[in-house]
């Protein structure tokens, strides 16, 4: 029974460059079918072709990672031939550690991008309470941190304004909203002129 | 960045595949990816590691299948990664019963590219 081609003539790099698999399959017309199963496979081991760069990216072999975690490098090999869902949560603890990095994991339906700006926001507010509480605590550290909420302050507001002047509708039009804003909520007025004197 | 060049017998092997085997070159095609990623971050081609990589003789990489799952036939797709133009090859793809006569196809195309420059 033929199991696949006979290959007579000798092979001849064709000449035709892609940066990745993805790009191959598109530019050489491989079937949707066979790129679906790809992008499936794919999905299946997200979480470990990230703990693979994590250890690739610290420059270390499976064997060195894995005598830093204390294990047989043929433990390293197995998990990084894994799938997410065979992968046990103590190895991602394991990796971070060992690679003194760290991984994010975010589970169920993806993020769209308002809902990240809105997370971000959140975060970004938690982080500045918590530095004013150091410095109600400890007035030695009281300057710095006041320094760095105006850093801060003027750098969000910096890329608000990159972002916007990458608007279809620029400048004139966020000015119009802003002013509609301050009229609904008083301390956006300051920001307003602290955007514009900024501008 | 490392880019992927096809051969004129790896674009014959894949249709075969396609047709034949298509969860198998699939299966090879997602360890391809993973493999094509760690060249990237890695300082050399020899430093890339992964239980779906078999280095043969003569500077060949054969990927293989594993990790997809189910009852997949043994695949083997061959390539070479040439550190100095950062292509990776992609010779051909075969099976376990043609691995030595492929392995022989492979090591011959690597000759002529090292010659060639």
């Amino acid at each position: 029974m033929k199991t696949s081609l006979e290959k007579k003539d000798p092979a001849k790099p064709t000449g035709r460059r892609y940066a990745s698999v993805a790009d191959l399959l598109k530019g050489e017309g491989v079937s949707v079918e066979v790129g679906r199963r790809v992008a499936s496979l794919a999905a299946e081991t997200r979480v470990v072709q990230q703990l693979v760069e994590l250890r690739a990216r610290a420059g270390l072999t499976q064997a060195e990672l894995a005598k830093k975690i204390g294990c047989t490098q043929s433990r390293i090999s197995k998990v990084e031939a894994s799938r997410d869902e065979d992968l046990p949560l103590g190895v991602l603890r394991d990796y971070v550690k060992a690679t003194n990095s760290r991984i994010s994991l975010v589970c169920g339906k993806p993020v769209n991008h308002v809902e990240a700006v809105k997370a971000h926001a959140f975060s970004i507010k938690r982080h500045l309470e918590s530095l004013a509480d150091i410095a109600k605590k400890h007035d030695e550290l009281e300057p710095h941190i006041q320094g760095f909420f105006g850093e801060a302050f003027f750098n969000i507001l910096g890329i608000l304004s990159e972002c916007q002047d990458k608007m279809p509708k620029s400048r004139q039009d966020f000015e119009m909203r802003l002013t509609n804003l301050s009229q609904q909520s008083p301390p956006l007025t300051k920001i307003r002129h602290a955007t514009l004197a900024g501008a | 960045m490392w880019e992927l060049e096809p051969t004129s017998q790896w674009l014959k092997d894949r249709k075969w595949y396609e047709k034949k085997r298509p969860s198998e070159l699939a299966a090879v095609l997602h360890n391809l990816q993973r493999y094509l990623d760690q060249l990237n971050l890695a300082p050399n081609p020899r430093a890339v590691q992964g239980g779906y990589l078999h280095y043969e003789p003569g500077g060949v990489v054969a990927v293989d299948q594993k990790g997809a799952g189910g009852n997949l036939q043994q695949t083997r797709l061959y390539t070479f990664a040439d550190p100095d133009s950062k292509i990776l090859h992609l010779i051909t793809i075969g099976d376990k019963r043609d691995q030595p006569s492929d392995i022989k196809f492979c090591s011959d195309f690597v000759k002529r590219i090292k010659n060639e420059s």
